[in-house]
Formats: C-alpha cells, structure tokens, sequence
C-alpha cells in the first residue's frame, strides 16, 4: 500500500482546498497524553499472526454484536471526496472505508474478537479462503450460492474473470498491482504485456492463468507458490466488477456494487447516501452486518469540523461518525483528558511507517561511513512536530510497524528514541573520519507546509554535523513520481509506506528487492543487497507465518543496521471520535481505521 | 452610446482570445506534466503516451488552441466522458468534471461571498463617509478617518486568521466559516459566511468611507453645487440632492475594479477561509495543471473584469451627463 | 478604445499641472529670491506634520531593513536557528513554545515561532528587508518601464500610441493574482539547476519579473494622457519650432513636468507591492521557509498551529504591516499636498 498517491492527493487536496488554516495536520500544541501504552498493547495483539478460515467460519450471517439493533441513520464525515468508485482503482484508505460496506471481493477479514484487533481470512463470496494443494501455486475458489449484485442478477465466475482481466487494461492505473504481477510473473508494470487491451478486445486470460471451468469456480494458477494469495484477495482493490455492467471508465463513478449498501446518489465532493442493499443475503456474509438503514455521507469536512460536529453531539451529530477523518490535534488534548469524550473515541496506529531514503546510486552515497553519519545526524523531531507532536508520530527505530507481525520495540541501533534531535557530535567524528566534511548533500522534499517545515529544521540538523545540504522542492502532485525515477537527483528524501496486509511481506520486497529497481518502482533507495535479495526469496516460501515474520524482521534488521540505506522516521497514528449513538465502534487495525461494517444506532 | 458598447464588447472579445493565448502559454511552459498526474501509481511510458492521446495533448499547440476555441462555440463531443455542450471548455483532468458545470458550481459562493460584502462595506462605507464629510472637522470626521486609515491598510490575509483565532479558534462564539447554499438553508447561509464577510467589508468599507468624504468635500466646492447653495437651496438639500450624485463617479470606479476582484475570484479570501469558490478553483488549476480548468477560470475572471469595466463605463453617462462617450 | 476613465484621469492631472505653475509664481514673486518648485514642494512638506513623521517610520523600516544583519549581530541570533532542536526544554512535541506569549522573553524578545521554533524578532527583521527590497525593485522597474512607455505613447502619437494603449488595456483585463500563481512556477522553472537548491535570488528575480509585468500599466496610463496634454502646450511647440530633436524636447522638457505624478504615483504603489508580495508568499508561490519574508509569516500566523496555541505570533507581522502601509499611505498624502497644495484633503 504505497502511501504515495494517495497521501500526496489528499495533502495536496488540503493545500488546494486552501484550508492551511484548517487542516489537522499542521497543528499541534497537544501536551502530550498517556495514549501510547494502550496503543502498543493494541497493536502487539495483532502479532498472535492470522489465520486462513475454512468453509464454517466463511457462512453468514456474521454474528450478532452485543446490544445491536437495526435502524437509524448514520451521517459521515469525510474530508476528501471519493475519487474512484472502481475495484480497480481504489488504492486509498478512505475509498476502502467505503469499500467494506458497499463492494464484495473473493476474500475478506473478519474480526474475531469485538475490539477489532485479532482477524481471521475467511472466504467473502468464496466458500472460504482459498484451497491449495501445490504449496500455494494453484489456488481454487469456490462461489457460495445465493450472492447477487445490487440488482438481482447472480455473481458468476464470468464476472470474477472479468475484475482479474480488466485489471490488465490501460485505464486500471490506480489499484494493487500484486495479483496482475503474480499472474503474469513479471515485476514492475510488464504485467500489463499479458493482456494489453484487458478483456474488452475479445482476448482472454489463457486457462493456464486463470481458469473458470463452470459458473463457481475460480482457478489461479502462478508459476510459484504465492501463499499470501487469500491476504491479496482481501485487499478492496480486487472485489468483484460486474461484466455484464462493466462500463469501463465510467464504471468509476457508478459502479455495480455487491455489498450491503448501494449507492442511492452521489453528489462529487458534496454528498454520497448508501442505502440499504435489499438484494444482500446475510447468510452469504461472514464479515458485514447492516443494521443502519443509511448512510448519509458528506465531504469537505475538515478534521476539526468533523471532530468540531462530533463533539457537539446533539441531534443528527449523535449519530455522526467519519470513517477516515482524526480528531484534529487542537482537540485531541482535551478530548483524551475528558474520560466520557475519551469513551467516544478509538485510536492506533496507522499503517505507514515514515523512512529517510539514502539514494545508493548517487556516488557519494556508496560509502557506508557517510551514510551512517546521516542517520546519526538526522533529527526526527521536526518531523514529528510538523505533524503534531507525539500523539500523531511515534519516534520509530525500524522499518516494520507495530501493526506488523515480527515487530520489535527494541530495536533502535542509532539511537533514535533517545536522541532525536540525532546526534551530530557523533556524526561530524564519522565524516570527519570518512575525509568527507562539507559533503553536498541534496534534499529532495514535497512541497507541503509540512514538508517545508519539517525538511528546513532537518537540513539545519544535519547541516550541524558538516554536511552541505542542498533542499529540493518536488511539487506534492507528482513527488512519488519523481523519486521514484531511477535516475533523481536527490541524495536523500523522505517517503512512507503502509503494509498491505498485516505481514511483512508487502513491506520488504517491494521496497528492498534490489531486482526490482526501476522507473516507478517503490525500491526508493535503490538498494541491491544479495543478502537481502536471498533472504526475501527464502522468506517468501516461509508458509509457517509466526517463522515468516521472524525471517522479515531480520531482514529489516539487516537493512537499517547494516546496509543503513533507509533510515526510519516515525510511526503514523491517529485518533477518531463517534457520536454518542453510534454503538459497535471498534478501530480496526487492518482497515486502519473505524470498522464500517459494524457500526448501529444505539 | 449603442456603438461605444458594441465597440466595447468587441474589443473585450480580441482581449479574451489574447489571454487565451496566454494562459495556453502558460500552460506549455509550466514544470509538470498533467498526465503524469492521472497516470498514477502504475505508470508505464505507454500509459502515459495513451493519456497524452486522450487529452489531446500530443498535437500541436496551434492546433490544441482552435480545437479548445471551436468548442467554445459549437461545444464538442469527442470526450470519452460524454458530450460537452457550448461553452465547452472541455473536462477537467483532475476530476474528470465538465469545467463550465464546475465553474456554476462554485459561483454560488463566490457570489454570495462578492454580495455579502458588498452590500455591508458600501453600506458601511458610504454611511460612514458621508457623515465624516457632513461633520467635516469634528471629532467624529477625525476619528473616522484615522480608523479608515488604519483599517484599510490591513491585509484579508492577516485580518482573516485573526479573527478566525479569536472568534472560532479560543473563543468559539462563531463555527468555522463554510458554505450552505441559500435554498438550502439561509441561516445556515448567512452565518457560515458572516466572518468573511465581516473581514472584507472592514477592509473595503475603509476605503469607502475615505472616497466617500474626501468626493463629498470635494463636490461641495464644485460650481454646480456652490450655485444651488447660492440660490437659498438648504444646506441637507444640497448635500444629498447635488453633491452626493456627483461624488459618485470615482466611487463607482473603485466600486467596478472591487466587484470585478470580486467576482473574478477571491483567491486570498477564500485561501484564508478555506471556501471553495471560484478563487480556490484557480489555485487548484494551477497545483494540478489541469488546463481546462485553468483556461475555464481565467477567462472567466478576465469576462468579469471586462464586463464590470464596460458596466461603469456606462454609468458614468447615466450619472454625469457631462461625460462623453466617445 | 481608450476609455473615458483614462481621458478623465490623465485630463485631470494636467489641469493639475496647469494650475501649479501661475499659482506658484505669485509665491516666487513674494519671496525675493528664486526658488525652484522643488524648494517649494520641500517647504511645503516640511510644514506637514503628519507627513514629517510618517517619512521618519518609513525611513525607519528601510533602515531596520537594510541595518538587519547588523541589528541581529549585536542581539547574538540569527533567523535560521531551529531552536526547537536547540533548545528543545522550552517546546512541546509538537513544537508551540511552552512559555506564554509564543516564549516571549528576555532572551527571545519577540518570542519563537511556533513550529520549528525559529526567533521572531530576527525573523522580522529579515523579513522586512527581504520584503521592502523586492518591492522596491518592482517599484523602479515598473516606474522606468511606466515611464519609457507612457511618454513615448503620449509624445509620439498614432500608431505607436494606439499600440502602447491596446497593450495597457490587455493587460489591465489580466486577472492578476491567478497570473501570478500560474506563472510564478514556470518563471522559476526557467533558472532552476537540476542538482542544487532553488536559489532565493531565482524566486527574487521571478517575483519581481512577475509583478513588473502587470504592475506599470496605470502609472503608464497617467503619464500617457499627462503627456498627450504637454505635446500641445507652447512651450514644447517652442521647442519644437527651435529645431530640437525629440529626445532633447523629452529630456528637458517633458519629463521634469511629469516629475509629480511620477512620484506621487509610485509612493502610492510601494506599499501596494509590498502587500502583493506578501500576498504571494502567504500563498505559498512567493518566498518560502526558511527564507525568512514578511508575507510567508503571514502564511505561518494562519496556520492552526498558531491559531490554536499561540496567538501573540500573528501580531508581529501584522502590526508592523500595518504601521508601515498606514505611514506610507501618510507620506503619499503628504507628497501629494505638497506638489499640489490645491487639491482638498
């Protein structure tokens, strides 16, 4: 889950939206609070690692939530509108939000404890999660019976073929790329040469690929074993597409949606209901309740204006929630003080973990000695401050987040949690050491009051210990394109990455498989390690995931330790409040958020 | 005075093709390239080569600009997102909107924003201007034009966060300023509007309120209004009756300039407020490089500023028969 | 298509120019000796109280402005200190001062900013001067580029005049602030280097290009209808008859008589530059941290951050704006007077 498109839009939406005066991110003055601890037991939970489910956890209806009653509306408070309402596309956390109540996919997670916090894989519109027989070469996937689209008509293996398929043509430009890469086992975009046009041509996906003997089945078969395939399936980027409504590029602003709620209208930027799916059979989903009859949803809400509504808490705001909007720091103080607020409220850690880039192409990048004099030297502080103090960064020492199985709080080899302001008394003796004081060093930063802020104080940081830095600024529209370019120019830049799924391995190889470096790709620092390069491949073939987890932590280790080509910055985390009325509201560390699925009026 | 506005809109048409020209160049010269903004995450050369297509951008700039001036007045219909009907100013590459259904969803705001104020600092301005030029010398005149001075010398861009501190921010007497559309609910209307209008009727009615005293002094003197005092004419009579009417003239002047900035536009109001009108539009434009939206807001904001030009120049033979149009 | 606002605004100010000559005689002719209407117009000023004083603020900021390295030397910080990693005792984590008042004290007097804790007193004084010089650029170059331009469209006549006013007249329908957003990006995109910084000199240079562009049009516009009446006046036909060459008749003749305008113009446009550069670095297209620039700590002052937690920031750049636009507005009250002692206050 790169975080680049998306946080850049919505950085960038704020900055257009000219509400610099309004944003959430950009404020602070929190006095600090005592939420960590909880935090950290939150996400340690998350460890215990998941499970796949059989066909008796994957059988509807889910079960009943304590105190649950149908009924009532529920207004929703988002900031951005949703820019893309295709499968295909929908790459963003707020669009996935909307995702889990609206679209179906092959797979899904389900909670298995009522906090949101331990999950299982079970099968969604499949009988469960998948069945292997191979190691994870051939996956076979079986339809329930009974699913239909919103408008009556049944959910056949056709259009399952259709979603893989239309992932392959050129307007699909948004969504997860992983299954297309398995499929065509290729990295990078050469996926797209396996079917170029999609379905829409008349070609086809051969049955070596992906096979669809009958009405029910599915069949995808790679050229190796891919066990994480029931995880990809979860992802909100491959639920279903109707082939019969498939209407390509306009299919991304009325799609056919499966799910328990259908959109009744949507006003771009202003207003989305969702009403109830009438043709949604609760015995044919494991994982989603509806108990609210709407969903009236209404964008360009600020964080303090839905944190602002929230608190406010009379009439239709009782029932008010926002699925990916935080409470805006001015009142995340208070809010977290008051203990009936604080009810009201979940909080954890998002999935993104922020990391300080060393180009390794750049020459003076080679030598290890500078590079560990720029980890010494670079301060985290201005970058927790720029986003609002401690409440909303977490200082982090390596490159695997809380939320990820194989974390380890411990690990810190610079010194980070105790120092980080960074150490540049340490810094200047290494460079000093290496003959390299005064070395240039360029700054490539996003353009962003945030990034301004944030890359200013740490070039004055790292300017401490005799480095010359040079600042860059990379317009915020286009700043993953251009560091993601082969040939930059940047010594250094900052980027950030959420895990996909909650294991490693959407972590580590799509940013430190040295095989992988190319225009676009998300290996920033361009490190080409055969170490790491041989541990990915034995990691990935781990089916045990406790000892998988292990073996991505040691990598990860090896990288910020050894190599010291990426130096991790912090840890995202937020805040959400709900109204007084909202009954169910649970965070949900692998949709990141508030779990739409459960919510009722109380 | 037929021929001069005929004269006067032609001319206003061979400026906004100009500026068309400009912003088209512009456009071409500007660091980025739009269709690496829609080519996402995924982006192959051949991706991006299709959206090129798509947009129209692999064809020569000549020919980019007669295409966009033809749909202009016939509208178009080779868009993949549907017919575009005249004025066409085609779709937005960022939202993939119509621009000219954009640009009449957002006038609503800046309209009300423009009237709002308008209507508060003339009041204000006027009122208070006369009466400073009525009371000429007293303590009164002093003091209103001191404040004038100094409140006009204030900045949207400092006024505006200030008051949003003190008024929303620590003292929470008002909500965030924001946008319900008056057929929706017009209390809702009237006070999400309320600080912005308060911060731009404090800083223009200022000006006002110095231009309405310093004309009224001015025409007091004038021979005209000298001959009626002259013919035993009270003192009130001639003040509102002759000199007001002739003190009218540079104000509307000032009046056509502020209500085309206005109406173009508010860009730092509505930076400030975070409104999202015709202002906000044109920065979104140029932060995406979207060219359809940018073309659609510039022309009209150049419109606007024409078309209030030619409105006060037309005034002016209404109220001062003197005036020729030539 | 000159409209008549400009006939009645250039008219106006001949007339103006008319006036002063026979009404500064009798006064010459009073006073045994000769003085020039320079000596008159400085007597004149100096008899203006507001006006004297106004000049000492204005002159005021222009030294602070031009003395601020100085005047941060002596006071022992400068305006790139990250004090929030300096001294990171006297932050909260999200970096507003913990001390009231943004940290103001004996050792900050202005305070720290809210953020990465930059000192606000050598912050506005750089500040300052950055602003004031860029805006005084902008006002020389418009002033030269409204000179050469209006007298030449006055003095010449025909085609060059219709010319001159065409273009006036298309840039005036410019909507300027979206033209300066639009551009400031590709004027700087012409210098940058591929490896290095922007430098601050490229979004100088790009700054003042951009609102030189669209900023000599009005005083243009008065010089041209100023001139326009001069052409027809005896003395320059005098001149004329006397076989001197136009450049001479412009130098000698022309442009002292447009001296007035001249510079009652351009203390009216100083400070309405010095407000649109802010403008545009409150935006976020001008100046940008951590060069420091009176309108990006405007930009600061509006950010939640500021809003929320530490309001006192806000009124160091904004008082100081305030007292400077209001003085110079003063001193162009007061220069006007002063040329022209006919025209009512």
């Amino acid at each position: 889950m790169g975080k680049g498109g998306r946080h850049a839009y919505a950085a960038l939406s704020l900055l257009a939206a000219g509400a610099l005066v309004l944003t959430g991110c950009s404020s602070g003055g929190s006095k600090g609070s005592d939420n960590d601890k909880q935090d950290k037991e939150n996400a340690q939970r998350q460890q215990a690692g998941i499970s796949f489910g059989d066909a008796k956890d994957s059988t509807g209806p889910a079960a009943e939530l304590p105190g649950a009653k149908p009924g009532g509306t529920i207004t929703v408070l988002q900031r951005d509108s949703f820019a893309h309402l295709d499968p295909g596309q929908i790459y963003v956390s707020d669009e996935m939000a909307l995702s889990q109540l609206i679209h179906r996919g092959l797979t899904a997670y389900k909670a298995t404890s009522d906090d949101g916090k331990k999950h299982e894989v079970v099968g969604d519109l499949a009988t469960d999660s998948g069945t292997t027989t191979d190691g994870g070469k051939t996956w076979k996937y079986t339809l329930k019976d009974g699913i239909k689209w919103a408008d009556g008509s049944p959910i056949t293996a056709k259009d399952v073929r259709q979603t893989f398929e239309r992932l392959f043509a050129p307007f699909i430009s948004n969504g997860p790329t992983y299954i297309q890469q398995w499929l065509a086992n290729t990295p990078g975009t050469e996926y797209r040469k396996l079917l170029p046009d999609g379905p829409y041509k008349g070609k086809h996906l051969p049955d070596s690929v992906l096979e669809t003997p009958d009405d029910k089945t599915i069949l995808f078969k790679f050229k190796s074993a891919k066990p994480d395939l029931p995880y990809a399936l979860a992802m909100a980027g491959y639920s279903v597409v109707s082939a019969a409504k498939d209407t390509k590029v306009k299919y991304d602003k009325s799609p056919m949606t499966s799910g328990p709620y259908k959109i009744s209208e949507f006003k771009s930027g202003k207003t989305m209901t969702l009403v109830k799916n009438t043709n949604w059979d609760p015995k044919t989903d494991a994982v989603r309740h509806q108990y609210v009859d709407q969903f009236n949803i209404e964008f360009n809400k600020q964080f303090e204006d839905s944190t602002k509504a929230i608190l406010d808490d009379s009439g239709a705001n009782a029932t008010a929630i926002s699925f990916s909007n935080q409470v805006d720091a001015g009142n995340l103080t208070k809010v977290l003080a008051d203990a009936a607020l604080k009810n009201r409220t979940v909080s954890g850690y998002q999935p993104y973990v922020g990391q300080m880039n060393i180009n390794l192409s750049q020459p003076e990048m080679q030598d290890k000695t500078v590079r560990e004099a720029i980890a010494y030297a670079l301060p985290i502080t201005p970058f927790v401050r720029a986003f609002g103090g401690t409440d909303a960064m977490e200082v982090a020492g390596g490159l695997i987040s809380p939320t990820v199985s194989g974390y380890d709080p411990k690990f810190d080899p610079f010194g980070k949690k105790a120092k980080p302001a960074g150490d540049p008394a340490k810094a200047k003796e290494l460079l000093k050491k290496a003959g390299k004081t005064g070395l240039k060093l360029t700054f490539g930063y996003i353009n962003t009051p945030e990034g301004q802020q944030y890359s200013t104080a740490m070039a004055a940081g790292l300017e401490k210990a005799g480095f010359d830095v040079q600042r860059q600024e990379i317009p915020a529209e286009t700043y993953y394109d251009q560091v993601s370019k082969v040939k930059n120019n940047y010594d250094i830049f900052h980027t950030a990455w959420g895990a996909d799924w909650p294991s490693a391995s959407t972590v580590i190889p799509p940013l430190y498989d040295g095989r992988q470096i190319q225009d676009g790709s998300s290996n920033y620092s361009h490190i080409n390690d055969p170490k790491v390069n041989a541990d990915i491949d034995k990691a990935n073939t781990i089916t045990d995931p406790i000892k998988a987890a292990e073996a991505w932590n040691k990598i990860n280790e090896y990288i910020v330790k050894d190599v010291v080509s990426n130096i991790p910055t912090a840890y995202y985390k937020q805040t959400q409040i709900a109204g007084s009325k909202i009954g169910g509201l649970a965070y949900d560390d692998v949709i990141g958020g508030v779990d739409p699925r459960r919510l009722f009026v109380k | 005075m037929l021929r001069f506005l005929l004269r006067r809109i032609l001319g206003s048409f061979v400026i906004l093709v100009l500026l068309t020209v400009v912003a088209f160049l512009l456009f071409f010269g500007m660091p980025r390239d739009p269709a690496l903004l829609m080519c996402g995450k995924t982006c192959t050369p051949d991706a991006l080569a299709n959206i090129h297509h798509t947009l129209g951008l692999d064809k020569s700039i000549p020919e980019q600009f007669w295409i966009f001036l033809s749909g202009l007045v016939t509208g178009r219909n080779d868009f993949e997102q549907g017919p575009c009907p005249a004025p066409c100013f085609g779709y937005s590459y960022h939202t993939n909107e119509q621009v000219w259904s954009t640009l009449m969803d957002r006038l609503p705001l800046t309209l009300s924003l423009a009237a709002g104020a308008t209507v508060a600092f003339l009041f204000v301005g006027l009122g208070t201007g006369l009466l400073a030029a009525w009371k000429r010398g007293s303590f009164v005149d002093k003091s209103f034009t001191a404040g004038s001075m100094v409140l006009s010398s204030m900045q949207i861009y400092f006024l505006g966060p200030l008051a949003l501190a003190i008024l929303v921010y620590q003292t929470h007497i008002f909500e965030e300023p924001d946008y319900t559309p008056i057929t929706d609910n017009p209390a809702a209307w009237f006070t999400g509007l309320i600080i912005p209008w308060a911060v731009l009727s404090t800083i223009f009615a200022a000006q006002y309120t110095r231009m309405a005293r310093s004309s009224m002094i001015e025409q007091l003197q004038e021979e005209h209004v000298r001959t009626a005092r002259a013919k035993g004419m009270s003192g009130r009579y001639v003040f509102f009756r002759y000199a007001w009417r002739g003190s009218l003239i540079p104000i509307i002047t000032i009046l056509g300039i502020d209500l085309s900035s206005l109406l173009g536009g508010a860009i730092i109001t509505e930076y400030t407020f975070g409104l999202p009108g015709l202002g906000r539009l044109a920065v979104e434009s140029v932060q995406f490089s979207d060219l359809p939206l940018l073309l659609g807001v510039m022309l009209f904001s150049a419109a606007v500023i024409l078309l209030c030009n030619i409105v006060v120049d037309a005034c002016y033979a209404f109220i001062d028969p003197r005036v020729r149009l030539s | 298509m000159t409209s008549p606002i400009d006939i009645e605004g250039g008219g106006t100010s001949v007339v103006v120019d008319g006036d002063q000559q026979p009404k500064s005689k009798p006064e010459e002719a009073k006073q045994l000796e000769g003085r020039s209407p320079g000596q008159l117009m400085w007597i004149r000023f100096k008899r203006d109280r507001t006006g004297v004083i106004s000049a000492y603020v204005v002159i005021f900021f222009f030294v602070v402005g031009l003395a601020a390295p100085l005047i941060a030397k002596l006071y022992g910080k400068d305006p790139y200190t990250v004090f929030a990693d300096e001294r990171p005792e006297l932050f909260d984590s999200a970096g507003v001062p913990l001390q009231p008042n943004g940290g103001i004290s004996g050792e900050f007097w202005f305070g720290l900013e809210p953020g990465n804790g930059y000192d606000v007193f050598t912050k506005l004084l750089y500040g300052i001067r950055n602003s004031l010089m860029i805006s005084l650029a902008v006002t020389v170059a418009t002033v030269l580029t409204g000179i050469v331009l209006g007298v030449a469209a006055g003095y010449l006549g025909g085609k060059p005049d219709q010319l001159i006013s065409r273009v006036i007249d298309f840039l005036l329908a410019f909507p300027s602030q979206l033209f300066f957003i639009a551009s400031m990006p590709v004027v700087v995109s012409l210098f940058v280097s591929p490896r290095d910084e922007t430098p601050v000199y490229v979004r100088v240079v790009a700054l003042i290009a951009v609102q030189w562009v669209l900023g000599w049009m009005s005083l243009a516009r008065i010089l041209r209808g100023t001139t326009l009446a001069l052409r027809e006046r005896e003395f320059i036909e005098a001149a004329k008859v006397s076989g001197a060459s136009p450049v001479r008749i412009i130098r000698r003749e022309i442009l002292p008589n447009v001296v007035t305008p001249i510079l009652v113009q351009s203390t009216y446009m100083l400070p309405n530059f010095v407000t649109a550069e802010a403008g545009l670095s409150f935006l976020g297209v001008g100046i940008v941290e951590p060069t420091p620039d009176w309108g990006q700590m405007f930009s600061k002052a509006s950010t939640e951050l500021v809003m929320q937690n530490d309001i006192t920031y806000m009124f160091f750049p904004g008082i100081s704006m305030i007292i400077f636009i209001v003085a110079f507005n003063l001193l162009g009250d007061s220069v006007r007077d002063a040329f022209d002692p006919k025209t009512a206050r």
